[in-house]
This record gives structure tokens, C-alpha cells and sequence, in this order.
């Protein structure tokens, strides 16, 4: 065999897994790649989170080689398992930061359980007061919480994946410039409390900001962050169907 | 380097269980968050010398976290036109319920150190 006919036959491969289910897996990783350089070349901009540059740059993508979105996303179906992944990964963090537990549990674990509800019971108070649509509701009830395991709620509650995907995003981006301003203001100084508020009420997005004041800081999110995940998906499923029709 | 396939395989594992209690006992729960949870109290006690292991297969892919939620985040752009007209309105919720579910807890951890609590 030549090596010629070799080459054509593996293009010939390769245009075939294009045309199939890689096509959409490569437009993905291409456009985190580029979302990833963006933020990596504004020198960390929080406002430059690789999901903002690169979901808008992927959808661009997807429209101008005309590709329906449900062939888009059964394309990246293995990212999804890869999402599941992520999730249960999430418990070695937890688990490195829980040597701070023991002395401190009961404030820690009211702040989890009043803060998990807070936030879910205000957003979705407000929303109905601005006469905002169930499906919405359902969709943004799960805000404060650590993406993997809202996108798991959110898809339980029959809310719209995408729209708690943003809102998790925009919530961590919040909460993370409204923190300092905040503690401030209200005279929180201690970095184990500044830390677990921001993990409590802004997930990851929040945790990398604490982790910018001091690794204990880090780790103080991390655990709020872990802890009202766990919380959350046990209330909000009870929760949501009994406040919103 | 057989740390990377371990984890993979310990991750795998936990989120196969998970996916199964949750599917068997028709949990409300996603499936992933049982086996985080599973993982957790594994990696506390008969697993505390696993954590190099899991670590090895978790931190790379915590690391890239977003790029797992990019195709589903897509659908926002493709949202009916009555979804649309409220997201104006679902912003200013995110904004002032974010802000003031954090001035709470803030106000809560004041009330607690002055009853000798957190400090």
C-alpha cells in the first residue's frame, strides 16, 4: 500500500468523524481554547470568563455552517459525561478542606442551610414579584450554586439548562465584586467568614475570588461552596415544586 | 502514572453507583451529586489514601470546569422570543438577590460573633 493511498484513506476517516460526532466536540474545545487565551491574555479579567468568549463565539460558529443545535449537543454528548465526572470529582476538594470542620461546624452549618435557602427563597420571591414566567423560575432557583450540580437540580426541576448556566455565572461574577464593598461595609473582617459567605452565595466564581485574600480564605469558600451544593439539591427539589406552579 | 487511569476509573465508578441509586430509589437527586457525596465520605474514611489518586483525575478536569457546561449554556441564544423579553427583569433578580442574600449572611455572621459564636 502507498503512502499516498494510506493518507487519503485516513482523511477519508477523519472527514467522515467530522461530518459526525467530533464536528461539534471540535467547535467546543476550539472556542474554550479561545475563551481560555482571551482571559488568559487580559491577565485573568474576571469580566473575560472563558464561557463569555467562547459560548457567543461558538454560537457563531454553529449558525454559519448552518448546524441544528440538537445535533450540536448530541455531538458533545461525552462532555456531558464529562460534566458528571466533574461533579463527583468535586468531593476531593471537600474532602482536603474538611480537617476545618470539626471546630467550627454549628455556625458553619447554619450559615450553609439559612444561606442556600436565602438565596434560592429571595431570587425567586423577587422573580415572582416582577411577574417573571414559571419556567424561568424553575430555571434560576438553583443560582448559587456550583454549575455541575445546577445543571443536575435545574434538569430535575424541568428549568432550562442554558438559562441557569448563565445564571450561575452572572451570580458568581456578582457576588464577587459586590464582596469587598460588602464586608466593608458591614464589618466583616474575618477572612474564615468573608470566604464561606462568597462560597455559600457565589460557588466557584466566588472560591477563585476568596482564593485572591488568603489560601484559608480559599478554603473557607470551598467548603461553603461544596456544602451548599449537597444542601441545595436536597431542598430545592422539595422546595420549587411547592412555591412555583 | 497509573495514578490518572485509577482516578479516572474511581471517578467513573462513583458516578456509575451514583447514577444507579438515583435511578433505583427514583431520587429527585442527580445521580453525579450522590456519587460526590458517596466519593466524599469514602475519600474521610476507608479512602483517605486515595486522595493523590482521585486527585490526579479530578484536578485537571476541575480546573477546566467550564468547558463542560459550554454546549448546554448554547441553548440561551436559541430561547423563545416571551423567554427573551424577561431576561432584562431575571438580571436585575441576579444582581439585588445575590447582593442582598450575601448583606444577610454578612449581617448573620456579625449577630453570631457578638454572642461569642464564629470567633
Amino acid at each position: 500500500m502507498t503512502l499516498a493511498s494510506s493518507l487519503s484513506a485516513v482523511a477519508a476517516q477523519q472527514s467522515q468523524l467530522l461530518t459526525s460526532s467530533s464536528w461539534p466536540l471540535l467547535i467546543t474545545v476550539a472556542g474554550y481554547l479561545l475563551g481560555l487565551a482571551v482571559y488568559r491574555l487580559s491577565g485573568g479579567n474576571r469580566f473575560l470568563h472563558p464561557l463569555l468568549v467562547a459560548a457567543p463565539a461558538i454560537y457563531l460558529l454553529v449558525e454559519l455552517f448552518g448546524l441544528p443545535l440538537a445535533s450540536y449537543d448530541s455531538g458533545n454528548g461525552g462532555l456531558m459525561l464529562g460534566l458528571q465526572l466533574v461533579t463527583v470529582g468535586l468531593a476531593l476538594p471537600l474532602a482536603l478542606q474538611a480537617r476545618y470542620l470539626p471546630a467550627i461546624y454549628r455556625p458553619l452549618m447554619l450559615l450553609v442551610i439559612v444561606g442556600g435557602a436565602v438565596a434560592a427563597l429571595l431570587a425567586l420571591g423577587m422573580a415572582t414579584a416582577l411577574s417573571i414566567e414559571p419556567l424561568l423560575l424553575r430555571s434560576i432557583a438553583a443560582k448559587s450554586v456550583t454549575s455541575p450540580i445546577a445543571i443536575g437540580i435545574t434538569e430535575k426541576l424541568g428549568g432550562i439548562v442554558a438559562v441557569v448556566s448563565v445564571s450561575v455565572l452572572l451570580t458568581g461574577l456578582i457576588g464577587s465584586i459586590v464582596a469587598a464593598p460588602l464586608y466593608r461595609a458591614l464589618g466583616v473582617d474575618d477572612d474564615r467568614w468573608q470566604g464561606l459567605i462568597l462560597g455559600i452565595c457565589a460557588h466557584g466564581v466566588g472560591t477563585a475570588c476568596a482564593f485572591e485574600t488568603s489560601r484559608r480564605c480559599g478554603a473557607f469558600a470551598t467548603l461553603g461552596m461544596g456544602l451548599t451544593g449537597i444542601w441545595s439539591s436536597l431542598l430545592l427539589p422539595w422546595l420549587v415544586p411547592w412555591l412555583v406552579p | 502514572m497509573l495514578r490518572i487511569p485509577a482516578g479516572l476509573a474511581v471517578l467513573l465508578l462513583f458516578n456509575f453507583v451514583g447514577q444507579l441509586v438515583a435511578h433505583h430509589w427514583q431520587l429527585p437527586l442527580p445521580g453525579a451529586l450522590i456519587g460526590m457525596v458517596l466519593l466524599l465520605v469514602a475519600l474521610l474514611t476507608v479512602g483517605r489514601s486515595w486522595q493523590t489518586t482521585v486527585g490526579a483525575a479530578a484536578e485537571p478536569l476541575i480546573a477546566h470546569l467550564s468547558l463542560f457546561f459550554i454546549a448546554p449554556t448554547l441553548g440561551a441564544f436559541y430561547l423563545a422570543d416571551s423567554l427573551q423579553a424577561q431576561l432584562l427583569p431575571l438580571f436585575f433578580v441576579l444582581l439585588a438577590g445575590t447582593a442582598l442574600a450575601m448583606a444577610l449572611l454578612a449581617l448573620l455572621v456579625r449577630a453570631l460573633a457578638s454572642r461569642g459564636g464564629p470567633r
